[in-house]
């Protein structure tokens, strides 16, 4: 739209981690826009953007009705960011409609270090796809407690006997110690109430006997309870508090561990910049005390945050640090938790051969050593992959044997991710009728064990499934189902997002009221939660439905708006 | 029995500790307080004691006494071994000693048909199965479950013995799954402590650790430095014996702050710090030659220059009167005498001989003076290697094993000389 409506240069920052995202949105951008697409590649020896630009423009390459888009911004490092403040001129000179697409890290990058170019161009954030598929997860490592199981049952019986023992153990000391293993365990199945009340009873009672490392355990043990209940700000209480002690007592590996759990806490909270900081902390103890174990996992951490911040390249490095220090030690899981990961960042550097490689490394050792709740996440990152090749049927083949495997071990969660991704790969394969039969089973599971997130997840998908069928009373009714969920489970992002879809969705039936009712709910929340580059997005909308009403006088206020912020 | 012909006491002075209280004479050793505190003692936590003195100060002797005393008073399930026979001695690690301690309570146990929970066991089997990567035969399987485990235990204990490559596999398992290994182990010593024949009488193990010791000065720092917050971690009480050398070494400070308490045996004493002889220590060593033979099978002057040259080291001076009956029979003689003993000095003052270096006396020189050890590696390697005694009266004071001295008058005189000769 912008594009559209941009009758000098504009230059678009796209802020997009996944690089198959990205050639889904030129895909979308080919079928919307009638203009011609051109493609600039930097690399090592191709770092001057305006440079290349102002060339191409002389040759005749492109000109003012070429979209530029540019990609690998980050192989210009360092130098972009000074050529592109710089030389911003060339850009308005040559009226282009350029997009550049960079990772998280490097619009840091540029709105730190290129203030003066970055006020001249227009960011847009693209976060997640419309459409929801399950998607490749990262294995990330915790201290929770060294506590290592083949699979559920074994660990059952393991609390089984554990809550024997309590149940004869009269010395404070042994019922301390023997609560906090339970506190560790039902952590681990995520039986949270559970955990907090036996990590609760522990603390106490090593207080009781002034047990200092009996305490940091205890109240680590809290804290990831806190995380594990998606309380990240509360789980960072306790998690300092524990540090504190750690420290008082000279206790390495537990300051190590502290800060190993904190640097995850705020990696769920999304703050990746400070979960580097503890990681590097963790790291540096890990290695002075030499614990290896340790060592690998802050570098598995460490690889994580900086995936997310999309420095794929820095991620690989440190999921192969990793994975060196794995094979030396033995750790046959944790190898292949490092194989998953390194899968996962060549997935989203788009290299989805290199992926496959490692991913089915890491399915041959989950296999190995026999765990089956491994084994069916392999099959589902492999299906990912082989979606982002175009093999639809391959990946089908996969998210069936998926299935299989999560039917066989009970993991009722796992059945109906894989019945998302079956209906999303059928989705692709333009069989929709098939997509929506899939995605109503995902529903069904999603309803019954209660996972008011997924079920909402299920709308989206189902909406878009209808849309394309070209039912659009349906593509409607979805969202609307999921907007009542948001609301339910009061997440304000997710509502706001229901009342863009919603509003678009209404613009394209020619509904333009309605578009507009919806669009403003929208604002007003995006308001309330300070998320200004989307009010901008929103902004921006309303002025397009308000020139296919024909009102320029409301065109002009929303494009001011839209300007000021 | 006594010693009444001089053929017999070559093999009643035998060199290895004393097992019951035959020929056991009492001394001033650190037993009674540990008794003391382990009995009396109203703590709240299994206690984790360290236990030391100097190679063959009588350590394994006083710990069979305590381990004997403890178990008089029915408050303990004791569980005693040393590692030289459970253990390859040479390269211990932390992992290792947790797994024997483990075993040991279990084949313990098992051996006085104390059951644990029949899910336990299976835990227990299968887990040693997976990490050990060792088999149960069909022909175990049908024993039971219990009688399977304790083979499968003595397997993993001679495998670790025995095969260097298995002993490396199965550290590098476990190393990161530690906390899984104390867990299994703390759930067995509640699981035993559980059962009706501790219950009824509220009794809780110990673990009694003998021969860690023996561990070269190097590894022995590495086991206790880097690790003893892990040898902490089994929930009963446990008594590790440690070299002395590690009590003067930098790190003992930190070592001792993980432990509850720790305990030196003293040396007897031959002389007082001032110089002058300790007849009511040397009384005690007169004793242990009365307990086992007759008196007028060696000579009073043999028998103090025994004393004095043994500088109250058991094993030296139980190893003289041996080797000296020996030589004693070798001349035909049925009593020994002064020359018999002289020889035997002989022999093992040319053993110090050969291990100490120029730089050693110099430090030995010091001491003998002020009777007084600074810390410094070279003293460590002192006291391993026995050339440096220390004694206990109030305070502490070293000296120059005896049979050193007139090593380092010839050495210091030589070295005046020559220094006179430059002059």
């Amino acid at each position: 739209m912008v594009l559209k409506l941009a009758n000098s240069g504009v230059i678009l920052l796209v802020e997009c981690n996944n690089i198959p995202l990205r050639n889904e949105i030129i895909k979308t951008l080919n079928e919307r826009i009638n203009f011609k697409f051109y493609t600039i590649v930097l690399d090592e020896k191709n770092k001057n953007l305006p440079a290349r630009m102002y060339m191409d423009f002389e040759s005749k390459k492109i000109d003012e009705k070429t979209v530029v888009l540019v990609e690998g911004i980050e192989n210009a490092l360092p130098e972009i960011i000074g050529y592109l403040n710089w030389s911003r001129e060339i850009f308005l000179k040559l009226k282009l409609r350029t997009i550049i697409f960079c990772p998280i890290y490097i619009m840091d990058e540029i709105i730190k270090s290129a203030p003066d170019f970055y006020r001249f161009a227009n960011r847009i954030t693209i976060k997640e796809k419309n459409e929801f598929v399950e998607g490749t997860k990262m294995q990330m490592r915790s201290f929770v407690s060294d506590i290592y199981y083949d699979n559920e049952n074994e660990l059952k019986d393991r609390i089984k006997i554990q809550e024997h023992l309590l149940s004869n153990a009269e010395d404070d000391y042994k019922v301390a110690d023997i609560s906090l293993n339970l506190g560790k365990m039902y952590l681990k199945i995520c039986n949270y109430d559970k955990s907090i009340m036996y990590f609760k009873n522990s603390k106490n009672l090593y207080e009781k006997l002034n047990d200092k490392k009996g305490i940091l355990m205890s109240i680590m043990g809290v804290g990831l309870v806190h995380n594990g209940l998606c309380d990240f700000k509360k789980a960072i209480v306790f998690l300092e508090n524990s540090l504190k002690i750690a420290k008082e007592i000279g206790d390495k590996a537990g300051e190590s561990a502290c800060y190993t759990n904190l640097g995850n806490a705020y990696y769920n909270l999304g703050d990746f910049r400070k979960a580097i900081e503890f990681h590097e902390n963790s790291l540096k103890i890990a290695k002075e005390i030499g614990d290896k174990a340790g060592e690998s996992a802050c570098y598995t951490n460490l690889g994580m945050a900086y995936c997310n911040l999309g420095d794929f390249r820095k991620a690989i490095e440190f999921h192969e640090n990793s994975l060196k220090i794995d094979k030396e030690i033995g750790d046959k899981a944790g190898e292949s938790k490092c194989y998953t990961n390194l899968g996962a960042a060549y997935y989203s550097l788009g290299d989805f051969n290199k992926a496959i490689v490692f991913l089915e490394n890491s399915l041959k050792i989950f296999k190995e050593i026999g765990d089956k709740a491994g084994e069916s996440a392999c099959y589902t990152n492999l299906g990912m992959a082989y979606d982002g090749l175009g093999n639809f049927r391959k990946a089908i083949e996969l998210h069936e044997n998926s299935m299989k495997i999560a039917k066989e071990i009970r993991d009722k969660a796992g059945e109906s991710k894989s019945y998302t991704n079956l209906g999303a790969a059928y989705h692709s394969l333009g069989d929709f009728k098939k997509a929506i039969v899939f995605y109503e089973n995902s529903l069904k599971i999603f309803k019954e064990i209660g996972d008011k997130a997924g079920e909402s997840k299920c709308y989206t998908n189902l909406g878009a499934a209808y849309y394309s069928l070209g039912d659009f009373k349906k593509a409607i009714e979805f969202p609307e189902n999921s907007l009542k969920i948001f609301k339910e489970i009061g997440d304000k992002a997710g509502e706001s997002a229901c009342y863009t879809n919603l509003g678009m969705a209404y613009d394209g039936l020619g509904n333009f009221r309605k578009a507009i009712e919806f669009y403003l709910k929208a604002e007003k929340i995006f308001e309330e939660i300070g998320q200004k580059h989307y009010l901008k997005i929103v902004y921006k909308n309303i002025a397009v439905v308000y020139e296919k009403m024909n009102n320029p006088e409301k065109v002009e206020e929303y494009k001011r708006k839209a300007e000021e912020i | 029995m006594k010693a009444d012909n001089i053929s017999q006491i070559y093999n009643i002075f035998s060199i290895q500790p004393l097992v019951d209280k035959e020929y056991y004479t009492k001394r001033q050793s650190p037993v009674d307080e540990i008794v003391k505190r382990l009995i009396v003692g109203t703590t709240e936590k299994p206690e984790k004691f360290l236990f030391t003195g100097h190679r063959g100060s009588g350590k394994s002797t006083e710990l069979n006494i305590l381990s004997d005393e403890v178990k008089k008073y029915n408050k303990y399930f004791v569980v005693k071994f040393s590692v030289s026979e459970t253990l390859s001695i040479y390269d211990i690690t932390y992992i290792d000693l947790l797994l024997t301690i483990g075993s040991e309570i279990y084949k313990q146990a098992f051996k006085n048909d104390i059951k644990i929970s029949k899910e336990l066991c299976k835990d227990l089997s299968e887990w040693m199965i997976k990490r050990t990567k060792i088999e149960i035969t069909e022909e175990n399987v049908s024993a039971g479950l219990e009688a399977g485990l304790n083979y499968l235990l003595g397997k993993l204990g001679t495998k670790m013995r025995v095969e260097a490559t298995t002993r490396e596999e199965i550290r590098k398992e476990l190393k990161p799954r530690l906390g899984d290994l104390v867990e299994k182990i703390n759930t067995m010593i509640y699981s035993i402590e559980d059962n009706s024949k501790l219950m009824e009488s509220d009794k809780k193990i110990i673990v009694i650790i003998d021969d860690l010791d023996k561990l070269d000065l190097k590894r022995a720092e590495e086991l206790f430095y880097e690790s003893s917050n892990s040898l902490t971690l089994p929930n009963c009480s446990i008594i590790y014996t440690i070299p002395l050398s590690i009590v003067h070494s930098n790190e003992y400070t930190q070592i001792k702050q993980n432990f509850t308490d720790a305990f030196i045996l003293p040396n007897i004493r031959v002389w007082k710090s001032n110089g002058e002889k300790d007849e009511e220590e040397r009384k005690t060593l007169t004793t242990i030659l009365e307990k086992r033979m007759d008196l007028k099978l060696i000579s009073n002057e043999a028998i103090n220059i025994a004393i004095e040259n043994s500088g109250g080291n058991l094993y030296h001076f139980v190893y003289m009167i041996r080797s000296a009956c020996i030589n004693a029979i070798m001349r035909n003689r049925n009593k020994i005498e002064i020359e018999d003993i002289n020889s035997t000095i002989n022999n093992m003052r040319n053993d110090f001989d050969r291990i100490l270096r120029k730089e050693h006396y110099l430090i030995l020189d010091e001491i003998h003076r002020t009777k007084v050890a600074v810390d410094g590696k070279i003293l460590l390697e002192l006291f391993h290697n026995l050339s440096v005694l220390e004694y206990l009266n109030a305070k502490r004071w070293c000296d120059v094993h005896p049979l050193i001295v007139p090593l380092l008058k010839e050495r210091m005189e030589k070295q005046k000389n020559s220094k006179d000769t430059a002059r």
